[in-house]
């Protein structure tokens, strides 16, 4: 390990993995706050998400980390106003270096009541620059970006929410050109409702002791003004225990589809019926169960094609025993289940995971499996002793079609929230992850093969060859990632792209040259 | 349990010192006052010293009071005076049981079931007390008390089976027992030196591997399974663990050969079946993987498997494009685990 000075505070260590042959981390000098105390509140093992965006329009990527607050006995507050809990901002410099924007950027401030969940970003009011939106156990908040560096707080009572909410996402549910917001809702608790699980000792409580939520499904007027369409749409119907949650239009029919990724119990797959309504056919689908027939701990959502056969598919983190569950797009409205094929099941089944990205690390043109790992009992070991609370990262890597390798990234930690983007621009994917009570790691991907970044609009598609890749932030845990389009192209120095806009308009582009960063409109 | 005062206080001869003592005693038990009770019983066992009910009495005082110690010779007393009395038998016998004589108690235990277990366990009678504590589970089923009792009792009998068991075999049961316990690291040393000591010793690979299973280590099961199959190449458990391992592993041509040998090994091993008919599935051969499913169903119906094998024909039928059949399976798939989860709710109730 050594360590790199960038002179500023934020740069803690940078930590070379053997050879160079791996990813370099980043140690960030942000401590996530989560109180853990004696009566195991569920709330503290499940924060922190993160998000990189681009909030300043500088072309680099900034990164927002979610804190989650201090717990104190009797207290209904979490003291958010107390710099120590605040969430933070860090805008990124161009020498790769980022500095700490949070009070600059007047996102200072979070309600009182809302302990730090997750965030999700978008450009809720089509004006260009990426809007804020954070979950909470409490209130969640809606930060409108000024376009002057700085945010103001325009949450309404509907995306307030109320309870405790868990992961949020945008996404254009009514094809009519805007990003909705959905919201997961975790349980049906609260902190005086709270119980001791486990003896002799105490454990973080199973989620079948506590009732199920309604999700909510918050539609956008085109203005960054929201309406709740959680009763009309279906969604309020069917209550969950959601935590993560993923969109893409898994059917091929035009209409973007929810993945819900559901804690201990069965998952959900909302099929999105013309824009107006929702169906959940996830047992239809074949992605609700396990390869064994049970409900497993749904955490975190990849909604993406990995093997390059332009379907999405979907891969959910779960506790460990479970087998992360691989599920691929069979192209008819059903998916198989592919962990145990892919290898994934045997990989995975020690692990537990959180935030997860199908993405192309080591751009050859196969999509990898990132996932931020640990377990959600801190003191798992004591009830399973071939159990681990901390673990590394883990790059679950593609590397012959259909197969993937484990690599272990870093040292063993809670983590939790990840997100993904090219931090530096040179054509590497990275990832960003927020570790529970500790603090978050940037990994850095080594560049290597051929590359495209490519802004978009939200909901683009784009294919270049058999590499398929989909402008979106949302997925993952609780995180919120880059909306541009990343495609690892292997050895190809040009490449013709197929570009399919949210709109339903097509744009051909021939002989495009690799290793760049592009940006395509809609015709 | 005032034993008998109250009738003694109708009877004319009582004088009415007698009298006042035990109904001053009587209200002051009523009440929680035990000291008083005591004291105004005692003075009936000095006033009557052949009234059984006066020693019963204060006994039974003493045992509230947990003091066991003279509570035994006062309900002995009672006893010599007259043994008709059922329940100051058994008081006296809990508490000998109580202040460690166990083997004394068992003769005043014959009317708790429970009770005569706990005594008979405690007195190094396992055998008899497994069958009083099965007998008092009959009336108190899932109580955690006496399971606890009737797993201690079969413990200690196993315990002294275990205990003659020399050499090798001695270590195997030492590895199994952590098994049981929970201590998987020491059962798989206790396990490699089983297999260090005896390599030809069927099922010690499938053991370590099933252990590494459940700390979801794969690599070494399989390694560990593979090993037991060279070993016992006619163990349809090991072939299945074996075959399961590989299709966990993406080893699919591999899986589906070992699966496909289990079966012939052991044609009606749902286990076996189930993953047969998963690897089937994987390899693309739905008609096959249909076929292997079905065959599960006709030998269970109800078991964990059975529902996974619903599930599994369900997503087999939809492929198939058989919509009647695929929804089906998927109802009784939501069946029986709805069946299961509701019996699983009481349970842990």
């Amino acid at each position: 390990m050594s360590v790199k000075s960038f002179g500023l505070t934020l740069w803690l260590c940078v930590a070379a993995s053997p050879a160079a042959q791996g990813p370099s981390l980043v140690v960030l000098n942000f401590q996530h706050q989560n109180t853990p105390t004696q009566q195991k509140y569920l709330i503290e093992t499940m924060g922190g998400g993160v998000a990189v965006l681009d909030y300043n329009n500088d072309g680099l990527l900034d990164i927002f980390l979610v804190n989650s607050g201090r717990i104190a006995e009797g207290s209904k507050t979490f003291a958010r106003n107390q710099p120590a809990y605040w969430n933070r901002l860090y805008r990124q410099g161009p020498a790769g270096t980022f500095t700490d924007v949070t009070a600059a950027a007047k996102l200072d401030r979070m309600p009182l009541d809302a302990y730090g969940m997750g965030v999700a970003t978008a450009d809720i009011d089509s004006d260009g620059w990426l809007d804020l939106y954070l979950t909470s156990y409490g209130p969640n908040v809606l930060y409108r970006n000024k376009r002057d560096g700085t945010f103001e707080d325009v949450t309404t009572p509907v995306t307030k929410a109320s309870g405790w909410s868990a992961s949020a996402g945008f996404f254009d549910y009514d094809n009519d050109g805007d990003q909705d917001l959905f919201v997961t809702r975790y349980l049906d608790w609260d902190m005086s409702r709270n119980i001791l699980c486990g003896t002799p000792f105490h454990a973080y409580c199973r989620p079948d002791k506590f009732g199920p939520m309604s999700n909510l499904l918050l539609q956008n007027d085109g203005k960054g003004n929201f309406k709740d369409q959680s009763e009309a749409t279906g969604i309020a119907a069917i209550k969950g225990k959601a935590l993560g949650a993923a969109f893409r239009d898994y059917d091929e029919d035009g209409f973007t589809d929810i993945f819900v990724a559901n804690d201990g119990m069965e998952q959900y797959l909302f099929r999105n019926q013309q824009g107006t309504t929702f169906q959940e056919v996830a047992l239809e689908a074949g992605v609700a169960f396990g390869d064994d027939g049970k409900p497993f701990a749904g955490m975190g959502v990849a909604f993406d094609d990995y093997d390059n056969d332009g379907k999405p598919d979907l891969a959910v983190t779960v506790l460990a025993l479970e087998k992360y569950p691989l599920f691929r797009n069979n192209g008819d409205g059903t998916f198989g289940y592919a962990s145990g094929s892919t290898g994934l099941a045997a990989l995975t089944a020690p692990s537990s995971g959180w935030g997860v990205q199908f993405a192309d690390f080591d751009n050859d043109g196969r999509k990898d499996l990132f996932v931020a790992q640990s377990h959600v009992l801190d003191n798992v070991e004591r009830i399973h002793s071939g159990l681990r609370y901390l673990e590394p990262m883990a790059l679950y890597r593609q590397t012959t079609a259909g197969k993937f390798e484990r690599n272990d990234i870093g040292t063993p930690a809670a983590y939790r929230g990840a997100t993904f983007g090219d931090l530096n621009n040179d054509g590497a994917m990275d990832a960003v992850v927020q570790v529970l009570g500790g603090k978050p790691v940037i990994v850095y991907g080594k560049p290597q093969n051929r590359w495209l970044l490519i802004k978009a609009p939200a909901g683009t598609a784009v294919q270049a060859g058999n590499v398929h890749g989909y402008a979106t932030t949302s997925g993952s845990y609780q995180s919120a990632s880059d909306i541009r389009i990343h495609l690892g192209l292997g050895t190809r120095e040009k490449v013709d792209l197929d570009v399919r806009f949210p709109n339903g308009k097509r744009k051909a582009l021939t002989g495009v040259a690799t290793n760049q960063i592009i940006e395509v409109t809609p015709p | 349990m005032t034993v008998a005062l109250a009738m003694l206080l109708t009877l004319a001869q009582v004088t009415p010192e007698l009298r006042q003592a035990a109904e001053s005693g009587m209200k002051a038990r009523q009440s929680g006052d035990l000291a008083t009770a005591a004291a105004e019983f005692r003075k009936i066992t000095q006033m009557a010293p052949n009234l059984a009910a006066g020693f019963a009495n204060l006994g039974a005082v003493y045992f509230e009071q947990k003091d066991y110690v003279q509570s035994v010779p006062t309900l002995r007393r009672a006893l010599e005076l007259n043994a008709n009395l059922p329940g100051t038998r058994t008081q006296l016998g809990t508490a000998l049981l109580a202040t460690g004589y166990a083997v004394e108690a068992i003769p005043y235990l014959e009317a708790s079931p429970e009770l005569l277990g706990i005594a008979l366990l405690e007195g190094g009678r396992e055998r008899e007390a497994i069958d009083r504590l099965e007998a008092a589970l009959q009336t108190k089923p899932k109580d955690p008390d006496l399971l606890f009792y009737l797993g201690q009792a079969h413990s200690r009998l196993a315990g002294k089976v275990f205990a003659q068991v020399t050499g090798v075999r001695a270590v195997q049961l030492s590895a199994e027992a952590a098994v049981v316990a929970g201590r998987r690291e020491q059962a798989a040393k206790a396990y490699a030196e089983v297999i260090a000591k005896r390599p030809d010793l069927l099922g010690m690979h499938l053991a370590l591997g099933e252990l590494a299973l459940e700390s979801g280590d794969f690599a070494t099961a399989g390694k560990e399974f593979e090993k037991e199959v060279k070993l016992a190449p006619g163990s349809a458990r090991a072939a299945w663990r074996y075959g399961a391992v590989l299709l966990n592993q993406g080893n699919n041509a591999a899986a589906l050969s070992e699966l496909r040998r289990a079966n012939q090994l052991q044609p009606d091993m749902p286990e076996t079946l189930l993953d047969l008919g998963k690897a089937e599935l994987a390899a693309g051969s739905l008609p096959n993987a249909q076929q292997a499913f079905e065959k599960l169903l006709a030998i269970e119906q109800e078991t964990l498997l059975a529902e996974n094998a619903h599930l599994q024909l369900s997503n087999v039928y939809r492929r198939l494009n058989r919509p009647a059949d695929a929804e089906r399976h998927a109802k009784l798939f939501r069946e029986l685990r709805q069946r299961r989860t509701v019996s699983d709710v009481k349970q842990s109730k």
